[in-house]
């Protein structure tokens, strides 16, 4: 879908195993599961909406959970260290590059 | 610069009034710390540059100096903003002029407390940044009631900025946090930033972990709001609960606004009608008395009409979004409308769209992406606003007065959804043509469900009728005046003199001249008089036809007027309008933008004639495609 073409593309095309290569997490934000503890890696996104997320306190360091996610591939439900809650695209979580904890 | 050297008070008095500059994120108490230092009495600010209402309120601050406090759109972040336009925008230009100005300026940067290194984070940016800083932190009552308190002076002596901190309910607060703004204004701006230096490597989180004081069980009181929070979330948000909860609501609302605004609706006609007829009485006959009374009046009272729909909605809106849910709402709707090329941002306006299209346009600045924006604004005109009402009652029991009054209702809420649907559709063709390119994804801050303050729902909802008037009613009131002009100014040349006026009007005059287009569509002049009448605002349609079938003074009841319409004749002697022609006028209503206040409103959203030309073209050309598919095939299916 072009109206859906992402600013985000950096993170999809980069496969994961030059991630990994690279010595950074391949685990998105996208893929722990519900209730689980992660620590932002790396905001593989455009300038502005990773200053965003930063200010928000969805930056690298920061400690995320997904609370829920919305049905039929919806938003995240997640919340940060400091209790911002925030619903999160999906796509775009897949560009929060996380650790476990 | 001589407003900014006065440093003793007798000086002060004298100087221009300073500029203080309330931000912070949303949902920060903003509001609220705003009513507090100003008394509530404000006003919507005039700014050179900022088409966005700001209220703003002049206060004498205790040692006699006077300040114009702003309150500004809430933001996050004031660095990374994407578009000028929408609100994060909005704040960073009035940053930007305070800073190239000459005025003494301040800003007040208000944080919830209870969400202390959330709202650190844009201190941190402002105080990089440099600005004239002083921070409140409000909610002081729910800490202590928490056994929490705050280390103010530990926050200054790391952010180099005066810390207070207050709660807005208490009245005593009003003179701390005015008293805090005097001071700060004293201080020359110069020295002042070489005094205030902020250690820049300060960490938001670790700042609030520090200040915080907690005297009773750690935490307890914050689980606790987390957990109400997460109990209604597992609830509101369940994958089945939730979207009939949501939609249950929804219905709510709607109900609420056609319930409680019918009436005061009512009674507001009865006083303009009682206005009228004496006024008429007055000034006696003749073309001026008729212009005030029909012209004017008329036009008055359409406006009036609207706006209990309008507070009540905005009441409505202004309850779910203070008490967290509409976020929720937005979580929910989102999947859906990102089928669509939208996001559950532009949820909010979609919403607001079926009171009116004005408010809604200018709610689209909570939208993040441009892009997204524009298309939302491009296809409000075509959810199903109040103004539709009338019309469509007029139709339905002009045309359909033989069916059920269950089948009538059926149309009614068919007429809405056909309307959601084409701007979904309509929407969908706009991001992949006209409006197309890479959408932001949502990021959308889900704050915890609390009870809304209804101080700052009232002065929203004032705020909204406000707005609406200003520019709704300016607009109709143009609109009602040149209407009158054309529908009784007699067309030069006008054949016969014995006719009624209305046929010899201009109006008639291209009514007639446009048939040949228009009566495939199944519209003869009389139609297309009503629908030039209802091309500056739709809800003068009822009143034009009114006129056209001699029932000047009855307008507000359909009644007369559907009995008129079923009744009228060809020259031939045939029935002149068919169950088509109602359908095909219902499916041009439906899509048409005809309303001229919708068309400034965009013209001032996106700063061009490019869009509302757009507008006006594309939803014109639906609509006479839509009638005259309607008719043709109706007739076809035999409906006559």
């Amino acid at each position: 879908m072009t109206a859906n073409s992402t600013p985000f593309a950096d993170a999809e095309t980069a496969s994961d195993a030059s991630r990994e290569k690279d010595g950074v997490s391949s685990l998105s934000l996208a893929s722990i599961s519900i209730g689980e503890e992660a620590v932002v890696a790396e905001l593989a996104l455009e300038p502005e909406l990773a200053a965003w997320l930063r200010a928000v306190g969805i930056g690298e360091g920061d400690n995320v959970s997904v609370l829920r996610s919305g049905a039929f591939g919806g938003p995240l439900h997640v919340r940060n260290a400091v209790g911002g809650e925030f619903a999160l695209n999906r796509q775009l979580a897949k560009s929060i590059l996380v650790k476990r904890v | 610069m001589h407003e900014r050297a006065a440093q003793s008070v007798s000086v002060h008095t004298n100087a221009a009034p300073a500029l203080v500059l309330l931000a912070g994120r949303p949902n920060s108490g903003k509001s609220s710390l705003f009513n507090l230092i100003t008394g509530g009495d404000a006003h919507v600010g005039n700014f050179p540059g900022i088409t966005v209402d700001v209220l703003e309120a002049r206060v004498a601050l205790p040692g006699g100096r006077a300040a114009d406090v702003a309150d500004l759109p809430g933001f996050y972040s004031i660095d990374a903003i994407v578009d000028a336009k929408t609100d994060e925008g909005v704040a960073r230009s009035f940053v930007e002029q305070a800073e190239n100005g000459t005025r003494a300026w301040l800003v007040v940067q208000v944080i919830d407390s209870t969400q202390l290194s959330l709202g650190l984070r844009l201190t941190r940016e402002l105080a990089a940044r440099g600005v004239p800083l002083l921070v409140v932190l409000t909610q002081k009552d729910v800490l202590a009631s928490e056994g929490r308190d705050i280390d103010t002076a530990a926050i200054e002596r790391e952010i180099g900025a005066p810390v207070i901190l207050v709660s807005s309910r208490d009245p005593s607060a009003k003179r701390v946090v005015q008293s805090a703004i005097e001071s700060l204004l004293a201080v020359d701006p110069k020295s002042s930033q070489k005094q205030v230096k902020s250690r820049e490597d300060w960490k938001p989180d670790a700042l609030a972990k520090e200040a915080l004081i907690d005297r009773a069980q750690k935490n307890s009181a914050e689980a606790r709001r987390r957990t109400r929070t997460a109990r209604l979330d597992a609830w509101l948000l369940h994958p089945a609960v939730g979207p009939i909860s949501f939609l249950g609501l929804m219905s709510l609302v709607f109900a609420a606004v056609f319930l409680i605004s019918d009436p005061v609706t009512n009674a507001i006609d009865t006083v303009n009608d009682f206005i009228r007829v004496h006024l008429s009485h007055v000034l006696g006959g003749g073309l001026f008395a008729s212009f005030v009374c029909n012209g004017l009046f008329g036009g008055a009272g359409t406006v009036l009409a609207f706006l209990p729909q309008i507070v009540i909605l905005t009441v409505a809106m202004e309850l779910l979004e203070a008490s967290g849910y509409l976020a929720r709402g937005a979580f929910l709707v989102d999947r859906l409308l990102r089928l669509l090329g939208l996001s559950g941002r532009s949820f909010l306006p979609l919403l607001m769209g079926h009171a009116c299209a004005i408010p809604a346009i200018a709610s689209t600045r909570v939208i993040r992406d441009p892009r997204e924006r524009l298309t939302t604004i491009l296809v409000l005109p075509l959810m199903t606003c109040s103004a539709r009402v009338p019309t469509y009652a007029l139709v339905i029991s002009a045309f359909f007065s033989t069916h059920s009054a269950l089948f009538k209702s059926a149309i009614f809420v068919s007429l809405y959804f056909i309307g959601i649907l084409s701007g979904l559709i309509a929407s969908l063709v706009l991001r992949k043509t006209a409006v197309g390119g890479r959408a932001l994804p949502l990021v959308l801050e889900m704050p915890s469900y609390r009870t809304p303050q209804l101080k700052a729902v009232a002065r929203k909802a004032w705020q909204s009728a406000w707005r609406f008037l200003r520019d709704v009613g300016t607009t109709i009131l143009i609109v009602a005046a040149i209407l009158w002009v054309v529908l009784t100014v007699p067309y030069p040349g006008a054949q016969d003199p014995a006719a009624p006026p209305i046929e010899r009007s201009i109006a008639a005059h291209v009514g007639h001249a446009i048939e040949p287009i228009t009566k495939p569509a199944g519209f003869d002049w009389r139609i297309n008089v009503g629908l030039i009448g209802a091309f500056g605002a739709r809800e003068l349609m009822v009143g034009t036809m009114g006129v056209i079938f001699g029932l000047e003074h009855k307008s507000d009841d359909p009644a007369p007027l559907a009995q008129r319409l079923r009744e009228a004749k060809r020259a031939d002697g045939s029935p002149a309008y068919s169950t088509a022609s109602g359908l095909a006028l219902l499916a041009f209503f439906v899509l048409a933008c005809q309303c001229m206040s919708t068309v400034a409103a965009i013209k001032r959203e996106t700063h061009s004639w490019r869009w509302p030309a757009f507008v006006l073209a594309y939803t014109y050309t639906l609509a006479y495609v839509a009638a005259l598919i309607v008719f043709q095939s109706s007739r076809f299916l035999g409906f006559s």
